[in-house]
């Protein structure tokens, strides 16, 4: 019984070394377990505010009228303005909790972090998760990026970059994100 | 200590198996087959949310997995693996175990194909694949039960040393600097925040924020006893291991708000000798009906 106990026990780890070698650390549920490993890097993740539809109305009507008092292209000074990077001060509006929809944090930071290509498909997918609450508020999902403040006090600096915007009848995506 | 000595108290070689260690390896089973149902299901409700893979996982590199996003088909994979599931954990079919892990896999790929690597299901699959290997390559109940449970202990201690050297490669010794304690908690608090809609600070961690040496010995107490995840190998000391390994998790726990809940529950059942604690109480009364079934149930 041992002899064999072990020869299974070897054959495991040489398949599960295998494995994890060459899928980047992880074939489950083999894993190098990198969880934490690389200490001190910048970190993304995503939260989405929501505001009453009064507000949003507001807001948008404020963007119309702005875009007509400016002369020229403002699109440019415009678009600066409304997807500026925020601090946590100056979020507009509540939290939303991802779970009223049942929908894990997780994958909706690495969506807004890892996708590359904001086609109408993946926003409409993204504005899905939210069914029915996107009828009466304004939702704004914000790539949030956190790091060490440049003068090495440890203190953490937090960057909130709006990247979707779902009105009740419409959905806008940072522009520097557009494919 | 010799290899060999060392493989026949992993495995129990030397050990003639008791009642007490019958029961205890079964319940380890049927906390597995628990969790692994628990899993099947739960991410089977979550997945009809999910439209595209982002990031493919395992076979997913190699199969296009967003068919599991629609009904019914992550629900028919988790009903399949349920059959299957209980169809070993009562000895029907010795292959059941492995044909349930990997459809197991095939679901934990679709589910976490949105770019979040989750491992919190790692140690309940490597269990699960050690019964599985027991079952197949082993006849007799006594064997196989030995040989899962070696096995499991072996990867679960396997995989604490692998998580101290990937921070030792990933970072170096400096990983334990306390100030990357208050970027991860920084990092969690957003987590909570977009997962809960509110947010705040406990006493603890608000010392921690003051306190870097005592963020930096936190990590350290982490990483050292992640190092010492072999220590489960070993029989004598292996209560010692459970010890520190769940207060690890639970200072995981309390700094950054993750609670491995299903890693705990069965580092707790694997860790300390439950099973001498069965042997003692069923001592009492060594002639009752309860251990004529036991002995009954264990030749089957």
């Amino acid at each position: 019984m041992l002899k064999r106990a072990v020869r299974i026990l070897y054959t495991v780890l040489l398949i599960y070394a295998l494995l994890v070698a060459t899928h980047l650390g992880e074939f489950w549920p083999f894993s190098i377990y990198p969880m934490f490993s690389q200490a001190g890097n910048e970190w993304s993740r995503s939260l989405v505010i929501q505001s009453p539809i009064e507000e949003a109305g507001a807001w948008a009507e404020g963007q119309k009228l702005v875009r007509d008092s400016l002369s020229g292209d403002p699109d440019d000074e415009i678009d600066a303005q409304i997807w500026r990077p925020l601090n946590r001060e100056e979020l507009p509006g509540e939290p939303f909790a991802l779970d009223q929809i049942g929908l894990n944090q997780n994958d909706l930071a690495n969506l807004v972090a890892k996708s590359d290509d904001w086609s109408p498909r993946r926003v409409q997918s993204v504005r899905h998760f939210f069914g029915n609450y996107t009828d009466d508020r304004a939702l704004v999902i914000y790539r949030v990026r956190g790091k060490f403040a440049p003068d090495d006090s440890g203190d953490i600096v937090m960057e909130f970059t709006p990247y979707l915007k779902f009105l009740p009848d419409t959905s806008l995506v940072n522009p520097k994100l557009s494919p | 200590m010799r290899f060999e000595t060392f493989y026949r108290q992993l495995f129990q070689a030397d050990r003639e198996e008791t009642r007490g260690d019958y029961l205890y390896i079964r319940l380890i089973e049927l906390l597995v087959v628990y969790q692994t149902l628990f899993y099947l299901w739960s991410w089977a409700a979550y997945m009809p949310r999910l439209s595209e893979v982002i990031l493919p996982l395992g076979i997913a590199n190699y199969l296009d997995v967003s068919f599991m996003f629609h009904a019914p088909a992550a629900y028919l994979n988790a009903f399949l693996a349920t059959l299957l599931v209980f169809a070993g954990l009562f000895g029907k079919w010795r292959y059941s175990y492995l044909v349930a892990l990997l459809l197991f896999h095939l679901q934990y790929v679709a589910r976490f194909s949105q770019g979040e690597i989750s491992h919190g299901s790692n140690l309940t699959a490597m269990i699960l694949l050690s019964f599985a290997l027991a079952n197949i390559f082993f006849g007799r109940g006594e064997d196989r039960r030995k040989v899962a449970f070696g096995l499991a202990l072996f990867f679960a201690g396997l995989g604490y040393i692998s998580a101290a050297f990937s921070k030792l490669i990933g970072t170096g010794p400096l990983w334990a600097d306390g100030a990357h304690l208050w970027l991860w908690m920084g990092e969690r608090s957003i987590d909570r925040l977009s997962q809960d809609g509110e947010f705040s600070f406990s006493l603890f961690q608000q010392i921690l924020f003051d306190h870097r040496g005592m963020a930096t010995f936190v990590l350290l107490f982490g990483l050292l006893v992640e190092l010492c995840g072999f220590l489960l190998w070993f029989v004598k000391i292996r209560w010692v291991a459970a010890i520190l390994l769940v207060s690890m998790h639970v200072g995981v726990w309390l700094t950054m708000n993750i609670l491995f809940g299903p890693f705990i529950y069965l580092l707790i059942l694997v860790g300390f000798p439950f099973n001498r604690l069965i042997d003692s109480l069923l001592q009492r009364k060594p002639h009752s009906e309860f251990n004529t079934l036991v002995d009954r149930v264990r030749k089957m």
